[in-house]
């Protein structure tokens, strides 16, 4: 194992961006960058996550520049809140540098109604929502798939859901990150444990971070982008953030063990064994590239699921106030490998934690959405507000089109538990006017504001280093979590 | 719910800003691997989980090309089995362990919601380790 151990010295380059020389430490193939104030830079120092960022430098073919996100916290192999970008054919694929959780991401819909119209309905809605969409361990209420259904999501994604299986409209298709369906994906490479891991699991939430979230605008920054994304101050949002679910986890865990063992063929030598990788060329690259687009298929199909369990709840619910319909705006994925042309190169670039954050122009975002730039959601932590930001064109220099992807983490869960009562929290938080609905206190606490860095300072710096710019902030009325 | 251990093994859920670090100390390697196993089943359940009936044991193998990954291997093996049979195992027994093979027996209990869903165990600075007399091991777990 070739160790990484003395301490970083990152440099100011300018009052959100820190660089970290290529000489800083042996093995480092580039430099990296992070972006963060010096707030945020003191917060991030004080884990693993800038000797993470480190290791990350030294995978093979790794190009540019690894970039830190002012989100960013200690993972295991990459930090959670790291862009890599590396070259192909030869450059590695990390299982690693996606994350157990492929295509984890955050998808928004929005109301034709104001928060202020379903204020008497708005506890009913929250609760409606939580008995629809299964959030237990075991089976009940759960959409079964067939083997053939499985293979058609994870090869089609939510082309399927909505053409097929009619969950959903053609136009949510243009709404969503890559239309839903990742073109690599190859439902035969993913194992049959990773298949029955998920085939009673489209359309549920999970554990951990998850959440539903429902909201309202409350403040608009940048109106010309707010009206092409059809928001409006007042106006009633849901926010949903799930992913791939044990399928995406099985996915990783099969192929961080297969590319654990391909190691020596290929002469590779890493400072920690979970940034296990391959050439991007090899049988093993390939075969898990195909594996995480279907998973990512997967997850893209699940939160449309959810988002026809809303529409459903909705039009229940809502049908009393007004127009009940909800319009997917966009939908992000923030765990994920996408392949994509920087300088002539066709690069591999990981998001773990991290968001894509085009600017305008770009031929990969829809058209209704080109001249402002891409849609990117920033959850805040349980009862605090979350952002929508547009991507901007310095993302394509500073960050290979990547924005950060919410608060990040700045305390552990027990740190979290020691300074923060789960009831007194419910507690708080129901007086703010929130309706929380979670299945125990302990967990509660566990997410708890404090447990987060400040996400008006994150959104902030990424706004000031120009990788992204603010269109609205959102406050939570009602939270679901997983 | 059975999830006593044996006399001196232990474990702990160390600090880590993400994730759970899991440390474990027993006096064989069975045991270290053992309680490593209803460490995992204390995370998902909680510290106080309900009474629930056991389920009726199953033999449960794994290998891998090392000790360290071994470990990883076998808490994975738990956490998909976890999720395809909705038992989360309290009752384990490592019969055998070596450098790259272990044969257990574990059974289970079906609780309606889990405290913490864990993802994955990561091979991020793992280690299995005989140290002073003792097993020592460390884990990342996925949360």
């Amino acid at each position: 194992m070739r160790e990484v151990l003395v301490s970083a010295t990152a440099t100011p380059v300018s009052e959100v961006v820190y660089e970290v020389a290529r000489d800083e430490r042996t093995g480092m193939n580039v430099p990296a960058r992070i972006i963060a104030d010096a707030e945020l830079m003191g917060q991030i120092a004080r884990d693993h996550s800038i000797e993470q960022l480190l290791n990350v430098t030294t995978l093979p073919g790794v190009w540019g520049c690894v970039v830190g996100m002012p989100d960013m916290h200690e993972g295991y192999g990459f930090p959670v809140g790291g862009v890599a970008a590396t070259v192909t054919p030869d450059g590695v694929i990390s299982p690693g540098g996606i994350g157990f959780d492929i295509n984890c991401g955050v998808r928004l819909l929005a109301s034709k109604l104001t928060r202020v119209q379903v204020s008497r309905v708005l506890e009913s809605l929250v609760h409606e929502l939580s008995r629809s969409i299964p959030t237990g361990f075991g089976r009940h209420g759960r959409l079964s798939l067939t083997e053939e259904e499985l293979d058609n999501v994870l090869n089609e994604g939510c082309r399927y859901v909505v053409g097929t299986l009619g969950l959903g409209f053609s136009d949510d298709l243009e709404r969503i990150e890559s239309g839903g369906a990742l073109p690599g994906a190859d439902a035969s490479k993913v194992s049959v444990r990773a298949k029955q891991r998920g085939h009673d699991q489209l359309g549920t939430l999970g554990g951990g971070n998850h959440f539903i979230e429902v909201q309202e605008v409350e403040t608009i920054f940048d109106s010309e982008a707010a009206s092409a994304l059809g928001l409006f101050l007042g106006q009633l949002t849901i926010l949903i953030h799930t992913g791939s679910r044990g399928l995406g986890h099985q996915v990783c865990t099969d192929h961080v063990r297969a590319m654990d063992s391909s190691l020596a063929r290929y002469g590779i030598e890493l400072p920690d064994r979970q940034l296990a990788c391959a050439p991007f060329s090899s049988a093993e690259g390939q075969e898990y590239f195909s594996a995480m687009c279907a998973a990512a298929n997967f997850a893209w199909s699940n939160r449309q699921v959810l988002t026809h369990r809303a529409r459903t709840v909705a039009e229940r619910v809502l049908a009393g106030v007004g127009d009940s319909e909800l319009e997917v705006v966009y939908d992000v994925a923030h765990n994920i490998a996408k392949l994509e042309e920087y300088g002539g190169r066709r690069l591999c670039v990981h998001r773990k934690g991290a968001t894509r954050a085009f600017g305008p122009g770009s031929p990969e975002l829809p058209e209704r959405y080109r001249h402002v730039g891409q849609p990117v959601f920033i959850p805040g932590s349980m009862g605090t507000r979350s952002f929508v930001l547009v991507g901007a064109a310095a993302s394509a220099d500073l960050s290979f089109g990547s924005c950060c992807h919410g608060a990040g983490r700045a305390l552990s869960r027990h740190a979290a538990k020691r300074q923060v009562e789960g009831h007194v929290l419910r507690k708080e938080l129901e007086a703010q006017g929130i309706v929380v609905r979670c299945p125990s206190n302990a967990e509660l606490a566990e997410e708890a504001p404090v447990a987060y860095k400040d996400v008006e300072r994150v959104v902030h710096v990424v706004a000031k280093a120009g990788i992204a710019r603010k269109v609205a902030r959102l406050r939570p009325w009602g939270v679901l979590k997983g | 719910v059975d999830l006593g251990g044996a006399a001196g093994a232990e474990h702990s859920f160390e600090e880590h800003t993400g994730e759970v670090r899991l440390e474990v100390v027993a006096a064989s390697c069975e045991e270290l691997f053992a309680e490593a196993g209803r460490a995992l089943a204390e995370l998902m359940l909680g510290e106080t989980p309900e009474v629930l009936e056991l389920s009726p044991e199953q033999v449960v193998e794994v290998s891998a090309g090392d000790r360290a990954a071994l470990l990883v291997e076998w808490l994975n093996e738990l956490v998909y089995l976890s999720e395809t049979c909705k038992q989360v195992f309290t009752r384990v027994r490592v019969e055998r362990v070596d450098d790259t093979h272990l044969r257990a027996r574990v059974a289970g209990v079906a609780p309606e919601t889990l405290k913490t869903a864990v993802k994955a165990a990561t091979l991020h600075r793992v280690s299995v380790e005989p140290t002073e007399g003792k097993w020592r091991a460390t884990v990342v777990l996925d949360v």
